[in-house]
């Protein structure tokens, strides 16, 4: 039985675990931990390894979900953790000081990956920091994303996490429901 | 989780009973919208046409002689119609008032008609507010006779009454038979929806504040804030998009900062795109902008923000083809194969709101590095056994 993966990435604080949460039919398994470097500075608790969750599908499928994680000593982790991947979740953090290089460092992080898949990006914490706005980021995209999803999310609404993987897969393919 | 109408910061509470005016224009038809805006204890709303609506005639005016033959010509059963005249006469199930008539009187009137209508039973199973029973409206109205598609996303979540609202529920038509187009075409400069649009447009170029004065309403774009302030409360704002402004004279007015008037301050203020959006759904219903060429490729600029708009069935899709490559409408309704209707009220919404535009004026995606790629078509079966795995779990953590 095939096994299937949908990976979220993005900076401290920006939602992965709870976007990971709001989607997984299991609670999910994760690994944050109390916050001892400068990453205590953001949030308590942050994810050292990776966040787990699944969605069953009818006929007894998974696709797995998983965060990457916070903090960039894991790096290393996410070469492996993207092998065989859907596509890719990213979410961006808009109240933190430069979202634009948070931005470009996931982008180039994982270009490999998201240059045979598809990326959504989800901007969180938009009712804290409105700017910079959605336009903003698509203007600030490299132009070969210009048909990459932007959505401003809030990770704890199933409804909004819906619609960034529902639009990653119709990036993948239009046909879908054909 | 909220349903789509409360995700874009709007909402529809209880079902309002529609209106839809006859031969009535000018100062009639504004006294009686101000009479309809007076009642508490009724919800009424004008509409510009609705199934379901509650038809006054004036048949002293030709227009209104007109609508009441084509209402006779096309529902012989007869609809729920007031017929106002110095002679009006009670005829084919319709109720007559003649003039001059008091406000208590045309209330009692639609009253009765309210009274008269039979509600439809509803099996009890229905009666819950089940995902199943939202997934089989949206299967209903299809009424394609296809095979039931996955209906896109938070359209499980859409009612049949929202459905109506805001996509219509027309057939197909024959898009190279005039006379059909014709029936599925609206005039985009009469809604305040495309009037907002274009107002939007003036005030990014220019970087100023707008403010447009019609309908009773004031309207400020905020060019900073990227957003419209309104005195118009949110349940009229459906209403207010509906409706045709034909007659209304609507006065626009540069302004070097926000006004800083008490009142304008109590106003909301609501993203331009979300309101731009819900606003062309309901004046389109479904229908195209007249004029629209089918063979012209359009584009979208960037993705709508569906998270916090209006969402109707299949417009993630319809963003995903339209955001990929320039197509004419004939393209995209061949290449998705969907109901008309769900791409024209695509179409009417992504347009007013400045997002879908002319390919010809946005950089040709053979200019950029296409980067969409096409997964293996094995993986097809996978994403649709997850979109739907998506859908049903939505529909389940519905409150």
């Amino acid at each position: 039985m095939n096994d299937h993966k949908i990976i979220f990435t993005g900076p401290v604080g920006a939602g992965k675990s709870t976007a990971i949460r709001s989607l997984s039919d299991i609670a999910p398994v994760s690994t944050d931990e109390l916050a001892t470097d400068i990453t205590a500075e953001r949030k308590e608790q942050t994810t050292v390894a990776m966040d787990y969750g699944v969605l069953k599908l009818d006929g007894g499928e998974t696709v797995h979900l998983y965060g990457t994680p916070g903090q960039e000593r894991f790096n290393f982790m996410w070469d492996i953790l993207t092998q065989g991947g859907i596509g890719l979740v990213l979410l961006i953090n808009n109240s933190r000081p430069a979202p634009f290089t948070d931005l470009h460092f996931f982008l180039s992080a994982f270009e490999k990956f998201i240059d045979t898949t598809a990326l959504a990006i989800g901007i969180t914490q938009m009712d804290k920091a409105d700017s910079p706005t959605l336009d903003d980021y698509y203007r600030e995209l490299p132009a070969k994303y210009f048909n990459t999803p932007i959505f401003e999310v809030d990770a704890r609404q199933r409804h909004d996490v819906v619609i960034l993987v529902e639009s990653l897969l119709f990036s993948l393919d239009q046909c879908l429901e054909a | 989780m909220n349903t789509t109408a409360e995700q874009d910061g709007f909402q529809d509470n209880d079902a309002p009973v529609r209106i839809c005016l006859r031969g009535i224009e000018g100062l009639g038809r504004k006294s009686l919208a101000f009479l309809f805006s007076t009642q508490a204890n009724r919800r009424l709303e004008l509409v510009d046409e609705h199934p379901d609506a509650i038809t006054i005639i004036d048949v002293d005016d030709y227009r209104g002689k007109a609508a009441w033959k084509e209402i006779q010509s096309r529902e012989p059963a007869g609809r729920p119609t007031i017929l106002l005249g110095l002679d009006a006469v009670a005829q084919q199930g319709a109720v007559a008032l003649q003039k001059p008539f008091r406000t208590k009187d045309i209330l009692a009137a639609i009253d009765s008609l309210l009274k008269a209508r039979k509600p439809e039973p509803e099996p009890a199973a229905a009666r819950q507010d089940s995902p199943k029973r939202a997934q089989d409206a949206t299967t209903r109205v299809e009424g394609t006779g296809r095979r039931p598609r996955l209906s896109a996303h938070a359209a499980t979540s859409l009612n049949e009454r929202e459905l109506h609202a805001f996509v219509g529920s027309a057939a197909d038509v024959d898009l190279d038979d005039p006379a059909a187009r014709a029936s599925i075409e609206y005039s985009p400069h009469r809604f305040l929806a495309h009037r907002l649009g274009d107002l939007v447009l003036s005030a990014t170029r220019e970087d100023k504040y707008l403010r447009l004065s019609c309908c009773d309403a004031q309207f400020i774009v905020d060019p900073k804030k990227r957003c419209i302030h309104t005195d118009v409360e949110k349940s009229r704002l459906r209403s207010l998009g509906a409706l045709p402004m034909a007659g209304e004279p609507a006065r626009r007015q540069k302004l070097s900062a926000f006004p800083d008037e008490s009142e304008s301050q109590k106003w909301q203020c609501f993203s331009w795109e979300a309101l731009i959006w819900r606003m062309a759904l309901a004046c389109s219903r479904g229908r195209l902008p007249e004029g629209t060429n089918l063979d012209q490729r359009y584009q979208l600029k960037r993705w709508p923000n569906l998270t916090r708009l209006m969402l109707f069935p299949h417009a993630t899709r319809i963003s995903a083809a339209w955001v990929a490559s320039p197509l004419s409408l004939k393209e995209i309704l061949n290449r998705l194969s969907l109901p008309q209707r769900y791409v024209f009220a695509f179409f009417s919404a992504a347009s007013a709101a400045g997002l879908l535009v002319d390919a010809a004026t946005h950089p040709p995606a053979d200019t950029m590095e296409n980067t969409s790629k096409q997964q293996p078509r094995q993986r097809r079966g996978l994403f649709r056994r997850l979109l739907k795995t998506l859908y049903k779990k939505q529909g389940d953590h519905r409150a």
